[in-house]
């Protein structure tokens, strides 16, 4: 029976912005197991990246977590609600039991600094050495780890002096710095060439064995999905609304949604009359619509749809939907 | 930092270019104006014509331009160019009082970190709070207000109400002079009365003169601040879980690396000479000397104080350039 | 003088003739163009003979005139009747007033006489022409005549005539004199005015209970025995010979010492400061200075002491001339170095034993005959150092004036040519030969002895104060001088008066902020400070201590004139002028820009100067109703001319006196503008004649109206003949 490692109730961020109150993402829940790999997929703006940082309170004014729990299982059995640990536990969390790898390695890396310097630092302010120069000699090995070539030498070089597909490299190092138990990668290959995602994916896929550690993919790349996930959370307009094993969801999609997502990646092997798109555009999440937020966009939407918020049903085992068809 | 020799020969080549094209023009332009400035050398009203011919013959303005471009630089380099209007050489003059603006602008600049930098850090940590909105407003209001008015204002609170400071002439420097800017020499020979005295007649205007180029400083550092916080590097380190004091500690570097150019460049144009404040406290330096040159059409003087501008701005330049350099590894030479 | 006998005979018989004959002359009312009438109005009572009376005609000279002169023009002065016009015959004048006559006739030479379009072209604007480039050969008649003549009353009636007519001519209409603000704190005692020198600080006192304030210049405190004056300016030099200006002038009045001098507020004679005596020939140009003994000059730098004799003198002078600075034209105009040298006591007794040598002094005047009855007569009886011999091309009367200014002091000649002054001595053959020292002066500022003067401004002087320290625009500080030879009458100073202390130390703090030289007064850092005449409400009723601030007027003989350039329409026609001059809002002015500090005068010769005088001038005021008239009469268009009026920028005082001229000038129908020209390009412009009006003022280089009326009246004219005649009776 897979155990959670994290799970997420009826989360709510909130964004209170000079053009209103921005509902990000609405009564979030679902759970993590231990040793998978989750994937958070949806299209650009549906709530992922909030919900992946509200996992840790890394959510900055003008957003609020308005509700809603993240309870932790630490490796020792004991339990922890992130959302209401203090400043400073839950700073001693982030980077240490629970790493991030953000989608832009060319700002995630401060220029000012070597990269030996930051992976050192890593380290260092979690106290797992006890210098920065011990950290810098301990990241040699971090980069050996992350397959960059002649680590002795490149622990002194800036980050500007690193290719991109490197410098995200150094990212994953720095992730991986200090063992974590859970790492959330928020579209980690999104700005790379297509040549280096897979080894980007390969190198996280290798070292999650490796560390015996649990991965939350985001992504809005199917192909990426079926490659390395094993479960999925389908994510629109800032509420869940299908969660499932890759299987299930790419055999047996039951959202319309997640029907229509499918439909538009387009087979490379077949031939193509035409790209299939959703009708409609992301709504408003100021405003966003009444009941089912995607009902204006739904091919079978109905007056209830219209009125009452679907609530997650599951259909199969493991197999979640939140529509009013079922 | 790779090829910094080769990168100080190649500015190094453009300086002297610079130097030449700088004066010349400025030389033309002061010789095309159809005025001709012996008379008011030589006495004005009183001068004689027996007078002004001499001195016209002895400062070749009977010459073409070129002869007389070439007489005044090779007068100047050699110290044998005397000002027509006080009789000293003119390298004498210039030395003389840009010791005087170069001391007043080290105490102005002293005053602008002083105040620009830690309450730009101040006003951007505490952004929107009621201490930011005041510090700015402060900051906006010297930046406003004219810089004579302050200055009266603070003379008369300072040193009429509070003798806190000394307006009569300029106290000597002590008797060994290393750099001949006298703060420098009182600090490197422990001459402490010297520089007590120093600081007596230098600190109001100084005072006044940085803070409006405090103010300056401390919007520009408030928003660098705040934009180097914003980054995703920033996040990236919370993310991180780096504590408060070194996360800062990240943002102020970044934050600092436009800041200390835009320094350089406030202290080369403080270099340049300030007429009203030097007028209003009595300092006899560069700025007003450069306004006199002007008004009299004083030659020598002027091809004398345009050197001196241009070595200032291309030196200050070439120190913001380096400083970019050092500070940030991005930035080739 | 030819023709004294003449005279003589030509006297007896006008005296005779006028017996006979009988016969009025009316009062000088008649409008003939030649005559120049005094004002109908105002007379004042100073007239002797008041030309209201009925006048006796004294054919005597009615005749000497048609014999004498083609055309005459008559002004009336106080004392004399002055006739001037051309050499010739004919001339018939009719309303000559009873007193006696000078009459003046020339020839001139039209050769050599520039034209003005010449002066123009040659810049000499205030050079050899007036600056406002009328031509009036009779005033050039006069002026050139009263510089030879020595006999005072005579010099007085031809300034007065000139006066006169330059008040009828109006070339430049006076705006009037400067009335000088002191701003000082009562601890100072004894600060005498004196119309052209500086004061000697020295002569000052201070109260002994005067507070003491830290000035913030080393270790100098402002205390009762320092006087610390603040105001603006820097020498232009610290070489007296390159120097042309009041400061550099104050500080040399201070360091050192000339021939003679203009003791305290004394104006009218001079007292001996170097020259402990002097003489002259009988036809004044030939005078000899006893040079005074047991002078030294001073070197702080050294200690070193240098005697001063007549050599010295000799050489300094020489120096101040050769050198080629402007302020030289004194020299090179008034006197023939090349003829002047240095005697010793012996040769002079020689020469005075050879009799014709005259003292004047004290209003008292003796034939010399030695040395010791020089001495004598001058009250002196200490050592003498050689005689100095100065020679005139011609007399002057007002030389001696000239020998007190500031930049003629003496500074020892060995100081000034070090290890070269034997061998220059010798090759001048100790000054018999002055044209030989020319080899060891470079005319310019490349001279090397000016380049030494000029560094070491601590400098080897002989006068009451040293300079002991210097820094450039920001402060000057003299110390007493311990070998300083007057240094007696400090304590008899101090006897006379046992509650003030003499000074012993000068501290000059430069700036150019009124605003700063007024706090730094208010503060009593400075006893002294210059304010401008807007700000003296800031400095009234100060109290520190028990001492108050106080503000001291008193009439300057600094000038203010308005320019016209007469040889342009419409200036040219005398009428226009003149309409101007009535149309001026003088007491407007006098309030607005000068706060009331200036006093009206009607001349070109500053108040109670010889030469100045109330009698026979129009009085102009503002008078709209008589300047339109007077347009009228000229017959001119006033829309027709656009008049600009030129000041220098940043002189807000000469701006306003513009504006305040643009809208009553204005009034006449002329369009007027107001242009502020830099400095340099409105000497040029004013210089070469390019402009309509502009704004000047003139402060005295030494206590002679020639100073005034020479460059304001004279256009350059050469005579072939220059005569005059004093007829009485």
């Amino acid at each position: 029976m897979p155990e959670p490692i994290v799970e997420i109730k009826n989360l709510s961020v909130y964004f209170y912005t000079y053009a209103g109150v921005v509902k990000a993402i609405e009564d979030v829940s679902f759970d993590i197991y231990r040793g998978e790999t989750l994937a958070l997929v949806g299209e650009t703006g549906c709530g992922k990246s909030v919900t992946s940082r509200a996992i840790t309170k890394l959510i900055e004014s003008p957003g609020k977590i308005v509700n809603g729990q993240v309870i932790y299982h630490r490796d020792d059995g004991s339990t922890v609600d992130l959302l209401k640990l203090s400043d400073e536990g839950i700073r001693e969390i982030r980077g240490n039991e629970i790493a991030y790898i953000f989608q832009d390695p060319h700002s995630s890396l401060d220029p000012l600094y070597t990269v030996g310097y930051q992976i050192g630092e890593a380290m260092e302010v979690h106290g797992k050495v006890r210098n920065i120069k011990e950290g810098i000699a301990k990241a040699v090995n971090i980069l050996r780890e992350v397959l960059i070539p002649d680590p002795e030498n490149r622990v002194k070089n800036y980050p500007h002096e690193l290719s991109g597909g490197m410098k995200q490299r150094v990212v994953i190092g720095i992730g991986v710095a200090n063992n974590p138990r859970l790492l959330i990668a928020d579209e980690p290959t999104t700005a790379l060439d297509v040549t280096v995602q897979a080894q980007i994916l390969e190198l996280l896929n290798e070292l999650k064995r490796k560390y015996n550690a649990t991965v939350l993919l985001i992504t809005h790349n199917l192909g990426v999905v079926a490659e390395t996930a094993q479960r999925v959370v389908v994510m629109y307009a800032g509420k869940v609304v299908e969660i499932g094993t890759v299987d299930q969801i790419f055999h047996n999609p039951l959202h319309p949604y997640t029907t229509a997502l499918l439909r538009a990646v387009p087979n490379p092997l077949g031939k193509i009359e035409k790209l299939e798109s959703i009708p409609g555009t992301v709504p408003n999440l100021i405003t966003p619509p009444k009941g089912c937020r995607f009902h204006p966009r739904c091919p079978f939407a109905e007056e209830r749809c219209r009125k009452e918020v679907p609530k997650l049903k599951e259909i199969e085992p493991g197999h979640f939907v939140a529509c009013h068809r079922y | 930092m790779a090829g910094l020799g080769k990168f100080l020969i190649r500015r190094g080549l453009t300086f002297i270019p610079t130097l030449i094209g700088v004066t010349l023009i400025v030389f033309i332009i002061a010789y095309v104006i159809p005025a001709n400035p012996v008379r008011a050398w030589a006495g004005g009203e009183k001068a004689s014509q027996a007078a002004i011919e001499m001195i016209k013959k002895e400062y070749h303005l009977d010459q073409p331009w070129y002869d007389q471009y070439w007489f005044l630089v090779k007068g100047l380099f050699t110290n044998s160019l005397l000002d027509p209007l006080n009789q000293e050489p003119v390298f004498n003059n210039i030395g003389n009082r840009f010791i005087v603006t170069f001391q007043l602008a080290l105490f102005a600049f002293f005053f602008v970190i002083l105040i620009g930098l830690p309450l730009g850090i101040i006003s951007a940590l505490k952004r929107n709070s009621a201490t930011d909105m005041t510090l700015r407003i402060i900051a906006l209001i010297f930046i406003s207000t004219p810089i004579y008015v302050i200055a009266y204002l603070f003379i008369w609170l300072f040193f009429i109400h509070w003798n806190a400071t000394t307006l009569a002439g300029i106290p000597p420097g002590p008797p060994h002079t290393i750099t001949h800017i006298p703060v420098i020499d009182d600090i490197l020979t422990l001459d402490w009365s010297n520089f007590v005295q120093q600081v007596e007649r230098f600190w109001l205007p100084g005072f006044t003169l940085g803070i409006a180029a405090a103010g300056v400083l401390m919007r520009f550092t408030r928003n660098s601040f705040l934009e180097a916080y914003s980054r995703d590097s920033t996040l990236f380190l919370k993310a991180k879980g780096v504590p408060k004091s070194r996360l800062y500690r990240h943002v102020l570097k970044n934050a600092l690396v436009p800041v200390i150019t835009i320094l350089a460049l406030q202290f080369g144009g403080l270099l340049a000479g300030t007429p009203i404040t030097e007028t209003i406290f009595n300092l006899p330096g560069i700025g007003l000397y450069a306004l006199q040159a002007i008004m009299y059409l004083d030659f020598p003087a002027l091809i004398g104080v345009t050197f001196l501008y241009a070595i200032v701005f291309v030196t200050a330049n070439l120190i913001a350039d380096i400083l970019y350099v050092i500070i940030d590894p991005r930035v080739r030479l | 003088m030819r023709g004294k006998v003449a005279a003589a005979l030509l006297l007896v018989f006008v005296v005779a003739f006028s017996v006979a004959a009988s016969g009025c002359i009316g009062g000088g009312k008649s409008p003939t163009t030649t005559t120049i009438s005094p004002a109908a109005g105002k007379s004042t009572p100073s007239s002797t003979t008041s030309s209201a009376a009925t006048t006796v005609q004294s054919s005597k000279a009615v005749k000497y005139i048609e014999g004498h002169l083609s055309k005459a023009t008559v002004i009336d002065t106080p004392k004399y009747a002055v006739v001037v016009g051309p050499a010739g015959s004919g001339a018939k004048v009719s309303n000559l007033p009873n007193k006696p006559v000078i009459v003046v006739s020339y020839k001139v030479n039209e050769a050599k006489t520039p034209s003005i379009q010449e002066l123009m072209k040659n810049q000499q604007g205030f050079g050899q022409i007036n600056p406002a480039f009328l031509r009036d050969p009779n005033m050039d008649a006069l002026i050139q005549l009263a510089r030879k003549v020595t006999d005072p009353n005579i010099r007085g009636a031809l300034y007065n005539a000139l006066y006169i007519m330059a008040n009828k001519e109006v070339p430049e209409i006076i705006l009037g004199d400067n009335k000088a603000t002191r701003v000082y704190w009562n601890w100072v005692h004894n600060w005498y005015y004196n119309p052209v020198l500086a004061p000697r600080w020295d002569l000052v006192m201070e109260d002994k209970n005067a507070p003491s304030v830290s000035i913030g210049i080393g270790n100098y405190k402002n205390a009762p025995g320092t006087i610390v004056e603040t105001t603006i300016g820097w020498p232009s030099s610290f070489d007296p010979a390159f120097d042309y200006e009041t400061f550099g002038w104050a500080l040399y009045h201070n360091v050192g010492d000339t021939l003679v001098t203009y003791w305290e507020n004394e104006t009218k004679k001079v007292s001996p400061d170097l020259a402990v005596a002097w003489a002259h020939n009988k036809d004044g140009t030939v005078w000899y200075f006893v040079i005074r003994g047991g002078v030294k000059a001073y070197d702080p730098k050294t200690g070193e002491l240098y005697p001063i004799n007549a050599t010295d003198v000799e050489f300094e002078f020489w120096r101040v001339l050769r050198a080629g600075y402007s302020v030289n034209w004194m020299l090179a105009t008034y006197t023939n170095l090349s003829k002047s040298y240095a005697m010793t006591d012996s040769e002079f007794e020689k020469v005075l034993q050879n009799g014709g040598v005259i003292a004047d002094f004290n209003g008292k005047t003796k034939e010399v005959k030695n040395l010791n009855e020089l001495l004598q007569f001058f009250g002196y009886s200490g050592p003498t150092a050689g005689v100095y011999k100065l020679v005139l091309p011609h007399p002057y009367g007002g030389i001696l004036s000239v020998l007190a200014d500031p930049y003629l002091m003496v500074i020892p000649a060995k100081y000034m040519l070090g290890d070269k002054y034997e061998e220059a001595m010798k090759a001048a053959d100790w000054g018999k030969n002055p044209e030989a020292w020319n080899n060891y002066i470079q005319s310019g500022s490349k001279d090397p002895i000016h380049q030494m003067l000029q560094n070491n401004y601590i400098g080897v002087f002989t006068g009451p104060f040293y300079i002991k320290a210097a820094k450039q625009n920001s402060y000057i500080i003299l110390e007493r001088n311990p070998h300083y030879w007057n240094a007696s009458i400090w304590n008899k100073l101090e006897e006379k008066n046992p509650n003030y202390v003499t000074t012993k130390m000068v501290i000059y703090v430069l700036s150019n902020d009124a605003t700063t030289r007024i706090s730094l007064f208010q503060k009593g850092v400075a006893d002294i400070a210059a304010v401008p005449v807007d700000r003296l409400n800031a400095v009234k009723n100060l109290k520190l201590d028990s001492f108050e601030s106080r503000i001291d007027s008193f009439v300057t003989p600094d000038m203010v004139f308005i320019v016209l350039n007469a040889a342009k329409k419409p200036f040219d026609n005398v009428k226009v002028r003149e309409a101007l001059a009535w149309a001026t809002p003088y007491e407007q002015i006098y309030n607005a820009v000068y706060k009331g500090y200036m006093v009206p005068n009607y001349g070109p010769i500053p108040i109670g100067w010889l030469g100045y005088t109330e009698c026979c001038v129009i009085k102009y005021k503002y008078n709209i109703g008589k300047a339109l008239q007077l347009i009228k009469e000229a017959g001119i268009k006033p829309s027709d001319y656009t008049i600009s009026i030129y000041y220098n920028t940043g002189n807000t005082q000469r701006e306003k006196i513009a504006t305040l001229l643009q809208n009553t000038w204005g009034q006449l129908g002329f369009k007027i503008s107001v242009t502020p020209l830099s400095w340099p390009t409105l000497l040029s412009k004013t210089a070469s004649g390019d402009f309509d009006v502009y704004i000047v003022g003139w402060a005295p280089d030494f206590l002679d109206p020639d100073d005034y009326i020479g460059p304001f009246l004279q256009s350059a004219v050469v005579f072939d003949s220059l005569n005059y005649e004093v007829i009485k009776g």
